[in-house]
């Protein structure tokens, strides 16, 4: 290297990386990504502690036949026998240790926006969803609009959905009870794939529809609008909400 | 629950790219990279989000390697020294950069990655340590024999040999 030098090298990385126009980039796409790698990663740890999880909590009973009971109301009072697919371990394993159920609750109705309210005991808060048709969908959102969080049921593994830490709780965390909304869409609801916006040709925008299906993002700011068409229909889920048993 | 990753990907998504196309030679594969990387990046953004910089430019170089190591097999560097001038031309700035170019693609891709991360990143010897899972000292021994190839490659050579005449 006598005749070149680092600044030589510096040039000529500078010269070779300029392009007249690059794609810009995809955050919403990298999000999704993110997200189902993030469920694969869950659904991975928690398959490892299945067999460790014997015993189950029944929150429910019996399913209620449609159109029998109210829909909107979960099921309760019943508890004499166990429910395939929406059973609630009593405890889960988690990134930041062991968690236990501190609220619980099946529902019979899907295509219906639920409000769930708890009081956290940890930072580490978690939520686990349980729907056994594996082609429905499940939309949690934070009561206050900070998150959200869409994902068909194939994809909901045996542990936790979501899980706060110090970062991620808001400063009223251990102070007040806190919310969550979710909307759990039947499986013929008209939810478009991934990344379908970017190539819409018959968009329309203000509805968050392109091509007749439902744009995701529209679906996670306005899900009482998909619900309005799919309408509710039966079908059975269930929510958990886990927590340290102590203070951090 | 990531605050702030829209933005860092609006300040870096062009840098990242350019780095990625210096590692990989070729756009398409760049932005794949950065994609990929920016991925991985998100499903640890509350941890790294304070300072994302040193995490991201570790698994933008492992997925490089990564991929690398999956495609190398019959993988040849095919980048002819491209037909430049001849005589007192060999001289100009640009056809020397050009020769420096080809001869820092024949590099094998961990010199390289050192190469790029300290000379168009600007990143630190330690920095670049960080990135690449090494010690500073493996960045260096590494830095020292990317150049000791380049002075001894065969194009570079015969540049500064017509250089002379």
């Amino acid at each position: 290297m006598t005749q070149y030098t680092e600044d030589d090298l510096r040039a000529v990385f500078a010269e070779n990386s300029i392009r007249e126009d690059g794609l810009p980039p995809q955050v919403s796409e990298i999000r999704r990504r993110g997200a189902r790698t993030r469920l694969r990663r869950r659904a991975t740890a928690g398959a490892a502690l299945a067999g460790a999880a014997a015993t189950v909590v029944t929150l429910a009973g019996v399913v209620l036949p449609w159109p029998g009971g109210n829909p909107g109301e979960p099921a309760t009072g019943v508890t004499a026998h166990f429910l395939t697919g929406v059973e609630l371990p009593r405890t889960v394993e988690s990134r930041y240790g062991p968690v236990s159920l501190i609220f619980g609750r099946t529902y019979q109705s899907m295509g219906e926006g639920v409000r769930i309210s708890f009081r956290p005991t940890s930072v580490h808060t978690g939520v686990a969803i349980r729907c056994p048709d594996p082609k429905a969908w499940v939309l949690v959102r934070d009561a206050k609009g900070g998150w959200h969080d869409l994902t068909p049921c194939v994809r909901l593994g045996p542990g936790l959905q979501v899980q706060h830490d110090e970062r991620s709780v808001t400063p009223d965390w251990l102070l007040a009870p806190q919310a969550l909304e979710v909307w759990v869409f039947p499986a013929g609801a008209p939810i478009g794939s991934a990344g379908l916006a970017d190539k819409c040709a018959l968009a329309d925008r203000r509805a968050g529809k392109c091509d007749g299906p439902w744009d995701r993002e529209a679906i996670t700011a306005m899900p009482e609008r998909l619900a309005a068409e799919t309408g509710p229909q039966p079908g059975l889920w269930s929510i958990g909400v886990y927590d340290q048993e102590r203070f951090r | 629950m990531a605050d702030g990753f829209a933005e860092y990907v609006g300040q870096r998504h062009e840098r990242l790219c350019r780095t990625a196309y210096l590692l990989t030679r070729d756009w398409q594969a760049a932005e794949d990279l950065v994609q990929t990387t920016l991925v991985k990046a998100w499903t640890a953004w509350r941890r790294i989000e304070a300072d994302p910089d040193p995490y991201v430019y570790r698994i933008l170089v492992n997925t490089h390697a990564s991929w690398w190591r999956r495609r190398w097999r019959g993988e040849v560097p095919t980048e002819a020294l491209p037909d430049g001038p001849t005589g007192p031309d060999f001289e100009t700035g640009v056809a020397r950069r050009s020769a420096l170019w080809t001869a820092v693609g024949g590099l094998p891709a961990r010199q390289r990655a050192a190469l790029v991360l300290r000379y168009y990143d600007d990143l630190t010897p330690q920095q670049v340590a960080d990135a690449l899972g090494c010690s500073v000292g493996s960045v260096k021994k590494q830095l020292s024999r990317a150049l000791a190839r380049l002075r001894v490659d065969p194009a570079l050579h015969d540049l500064k040999l017509e250089a002379l005449r």
